[in-house]
């Protein structure tokens, strides 16, 4: 079901650690990213490779937020909306982007292009108010910047 | 032993090194206040209640993950640890629900004594409580999540006693709540977690609103369905069943119990039950008052008697009977002078006791064994407890566990350190090849499994220190009696330790065979209408359960009695039906297959005109003019069997209480008679073995046996509700466990 590629990149990680079931974690990551979400098949591809049951596997990922068992959606917005932030005017672009997307936090638009989430500090606090897509970071933001990130994407 | 000293409130204590510290304060009853403790279950440090200060440690520690070491000195009561634990109280019921007026828990609640003892009176919390609704998990157990007070001792139990890993916990903070993956709770349905729920958090469906705790009178009984033999308390309110719980923790079973201990009793008060004696009259049943049927049922037993010789009367008693009843089925077959005195069993324990080479193991002693042997059973389906031990030897102190089995069974499949995957009734190979070396590698390829495996248990077998022997009904004949003697053919000596326990069966298998029904009910079939005219029918319902057969058999009687609890199949062609008490209607004992003798209670009085089996065949006998040595009290009876059975001299109720509930019988050891016509009897019967056979990869389903119902599971509502439930789940385990891969034999 998961490419060779990804077993060897899983077989990789657990190698790391002296103990299996450490591997949870980046493993889990490891699937995310591969299909956009943890499926059932996902889950039970970790726990079959740590040696663990899939309640065990359930029970890490509902207690992580970065893991989602639906769709993440093509662009993952994370703003962040701690204190710097938040001083920068982090809410007025959350208004935006609830406005622009129709969505608010934790949500996915229709589509499946955008999810918008809210996230603790990213440590870019001198580039105040900032999000990240995935896994790139855009800065110093204002509406109009929003705009023309959003516009930009794939 | 190696044992510290240490200082607890001032005072010098002194304790086994390496003892958790809570444990030692509770055994000099220093009280120290915990929820996430519980004996037995790894610690697991949540709840915060048990905190104590230790000195030349930074903070207060938690008392259930610290062991005892020299020198410490403790302190368990300071205005300090008195304000942690209104803090922690605080926290822990900032979401709790003021519902005690409507919680099961309500008046038995670990939280309200607690917070009754170390609580404040005002919450120190302003915030909203998160409301949430109570949510049907199973078919048998509910959660109330706001009630919950994240112990996870439900998760550690699931886990732990049972390796079912269907319980954890699910999302985190004040949202975190026990839960699954999936969208029900599928698994033994055992309702530890229930037990050992310290608030009402969960809940068991089928008792759930019925009564307060202290509306109900609660009698220590033993469980009526597999050998083993729980303890289980009994709660009655009025003359209605309300639940079974294992509360106590004094039974060989401590808090352990199965879905049909716990599960398994509401029949008792069903509306089905037989509640007067029923004669046929014209091919139809009509109730009748017990003088006539007494009277007709003796005026026809004593016709047939003269008309066809004392021969022609069969008893057929049931192990799920009292041995007391039993001993009475016994007299009174004794008295008709007939030899075809029987009941239904699994195991030919005659063969077993009579080449008995080992005692008897109790569960406690298997829980003990360093190497366990598991052959032709399944404990986790058949035996619960007995499953339950073996586990416990693998857990706490890493047991060698073989299994042999002809079906992937659960134990095997998880636990086990070498698993026999056999053919199907090649158990007597294994065993040839445990009592006779030459032929291995032979009997490896008769059973279908690797020789270097074979070999491997063989001398895992031959070498143990301590060595629990499980043995299931799968074992027969010449086999059966082979591994009997198997301590004779490792031989014995003084470091080496031995023990057997057969699965028996039924809750008194073993009673029933020790009381004198040596005979198997099965050999009456053939005889029935030939050389048998008439049956006298105890507790047993072989229509339903041994097929088609048996109802042109009796059929063919003259005459047939039964004494039953309801109108069963085999009820049905009786000419005669006496409705009698259940288990929980009586006094009396059974024999549980670890040969412990344990008392079971009159809990309620019934609805009816129930009589206990044994008052009925005493009045039968009497009836009959017969002399069977009638005792008007099952008190007297069980003094009877102490003094005329082997093996349980002395046993009494007052015995029974002094040896904590379970009264341990012997059994005398075959004296060294000859081993080779067993071993000759054995070469046959394994040289008989279909070594074309395939392997029964089929992997033993979560309930296969367990959820099976019978007679009385049959009038079990929440059994039948769930049936539904079962059949949604069914091919689940094989599913999530993959396909089973058998080990290539030959």
């Amino acid at each position: 079901m998961f490419s060779e590629a990804l077993d060897k990149k899983a077989n990789e990680i657990i190698a790391r650690y002296p103990v299996k079931r450490s591997a949870l974690l980046p493993l889990l990551h490891l699937v995310q990213n591969e299909e956009n979400q943890i499926t059932k098949e996902g889950m039970r591809y970790v726990a079959k490779k740590v040696g663990v049951e899939m309640n065990d596997v359930f029970e890490v990922l509902t207690f992580y937020t970065m893991y989602f068992t639906e769709p993440i959606g093509t662009h993952h917005i994370q703003l962040c909306r701690t204190i710097s932030c938040y001083l920068r005017g982090a809410e007025e672009i959350r208004e935006h982007l609830e406005k622009r997307l129709g969505i608010k936090p934790g949500q996915r638009t229709a589509d499946g292009r955008f999810r918008l989430s809210e996230v603790e500090c990213l440590g870019s606090c001198c580039t105040a108010p900032m999000f990240q897509i995935n896994f790139d970071y855009h800065e110093n933001l204002t509406p109009e910047k929003v705009d023309q990130i959003l516009d930009s994407l794939p | 032993m190696e044992m510290v000293k240490l200082t607890i409130d001032g005072k010098e204590y002194e304790a086994p090194k390496g003892k958790l510290l809570i444990e030692v304060c509770k055994d000099h009853g220093i009280d120290i206040p915990s929820f996430c403790y519980y004996p037995d279950l790894t610690p697991q440090a949540a709840c915060r209640m048990c905190l104590v200060r230790i000195e030349k440690m930074p903070k207060l520690a938690t008392s259930c993950t610290v062991t005892v070491a020299d020198g410490m000195v403790v302190t368990t009561a300071s205005n300090e640890i008195l304000e942690m634990r209104k803090g922690m109280l605080d926290f822990i019921l900032g979401n709790h629900p003021l519902d005690c007026p409507v919680c099961d828990k309500g008046g038995q609640c670990e939280l309200q004594d607690m917070a009754f003892d170390h609580g404040t009176v005002y919450a120190q919390y302003a915030v909203n409580k998160n409301n949430t609704g109570e949510e049907r998990l199973s078919p048998f157990i509910a959660f109330d999540e706001q009630r919950c007070v994240r112990c996870y001792r439900c998760i550690r139990v699931c886990e732990e006693w049972m390796d079912v890993h269907a319980l954890t916990k699910i999302a985190r903070g004040t949202h975190e709540y026990i839960g699954f993956y999936g969208k029900d709770l599928s698994c033994e349905q055992c309702g530890n977690c229930v037990e050992v729920c310290p608030v009402g958090a969960l809940l068991s469906v089928d008792s759930r609103f019925k009564s307060r705790p202290w509306d109900m009178k609660e009698t220590v009984t033993t469980c009526t369905y597999c050998g083993d033999g729980c303890q289980l308390n009994l709660g009655v309110r009025g003359e209605e069943y309300v639940r079974a719980a294992s509360k106590d923790m004094t039974g060989i079973n401590g808090e352990f119990l199965c879905i049909k201990g716990r599960y398994g009793s509401a029949f008792i008060s069903s509306p089905e039950r037989l509640k007067t004696p029923l004669v046929k009259k014209n091919g139809q049943h009509v109730a009748v008052s017990w003088d006539e049927a007494l009277k007709y049922t003796a005026e026809k037993l004593a016709a047939v008697r003269k008309a066809s010789g004392d021969a022609s009367l069969a008893v057929i008693g049931s192990p799920r009977l009292t041995n007391e009843a039993n001993l009475t089925l016994a007299r009174l077959g004794k008295a008709f002078g007939t030899p075809h005195l029987t009941h239904f069993r699994k195991m030919e324990l005659g063969d077993f006791w009579k080449n008995l080479s080992a005692p008897i193991g109790t569960h406690a002693e298997v829980q003990e064994a360093t190497t366990v042997l598991v052959i032709g059973g399944d404990p986790t389906e058949e035996s619960p407890l007995t499953g339950y031990s073996v586990r416990y030897a693998e857990r706490k102190h890493d047991a060698d566990l073989l299994v042999v089995h002809s079906r992937p069974i659960k134990i095997a499949r998880r636990q086990a350190d070498r698993f026999l995957h056999i053919r199907p009734n090649a158990e007597s190979a294994i065993v040839q090849a445990l009592v006779d070396e030459a032929s291995l590698d032979q009997m490896a390829k008769t059973a279908g499994v690797p020789a270097a495996d074979l070999r491997a248990v063989r001398e895992a077998v031959h070498k143990a220190k301590n060595l629990a022997v499980v043995v299931g009904p799968q074992v027969t004949g010449a086999a059966l009696k082979a591994l009997a003697r198997l301590a004779d053919v490792i031989g014995k000596s003084d470091d080496k330790k031995m023990c057997f326990l057969p699965m028996a069966g039924y809750n008194n298998s073993v009673g029933a065979f020790d009381m004198g029904l040596t005979g198997n009910a099965a050999d009456v079939r053939e005889k029935c209408g030939q050389a048998v005219k008439a049956v006298y029918l105890v507790g047993a319902n072989p229509v339903e359960q041994y097929g088609d057969g048996w109802k042109t058999a009796l059929a063919k009687l003259d005459f047939l009695v039964v004494q039953e609890l309801f109108l069963t199949e085999t009820a049905q062609l009786a000419d005669v039906v006496f409705p009698v008490s259940s288990y929980a209607e009586q006094d009396g004992s059974f024999t549980n297959q670890a040969g412990q003798v344990q008392r079971v209670a009159r809990a309620l009085e019934g609805q009816g005109q129930l009589r206990p089996d044994w008052l009925v065949v005493q009045a039968i006998a009497k009836e009959m003019g017969l002399n069977i040595n009638a005792k008007g009290s099952a008190a007297a009876l069980l003094k009877d069997i102490g003094t005329e059975i082997s093996g349980y001299s002395g046993v009494s109720f007052a015995k029974i209480k002094e040896s904590n509930g379970a009264f341990r019988t012997s059994r005398p050891l075959a004296a060294g008679t000859a081993f080779d016509p067993i071993l000759a009897d054995l070469r046959k019967q394994t040289g008989a073995i279909d070594t074309n056979a395939q392997h029964d990869t089929r992997v033993v389903e979560q309930g296969e046996g367990l959820f099976k119902l019978g007679t009385m599971l049959n009038q079990v509502p929440t059994m039948i509700e769930a049936q539904p439930f079962w059949d949604a789940h069914k091919g689940e385990t094989a599913e999530w466990e993959g396909e089973f891969v058998a080990a290539a034999g030959d």
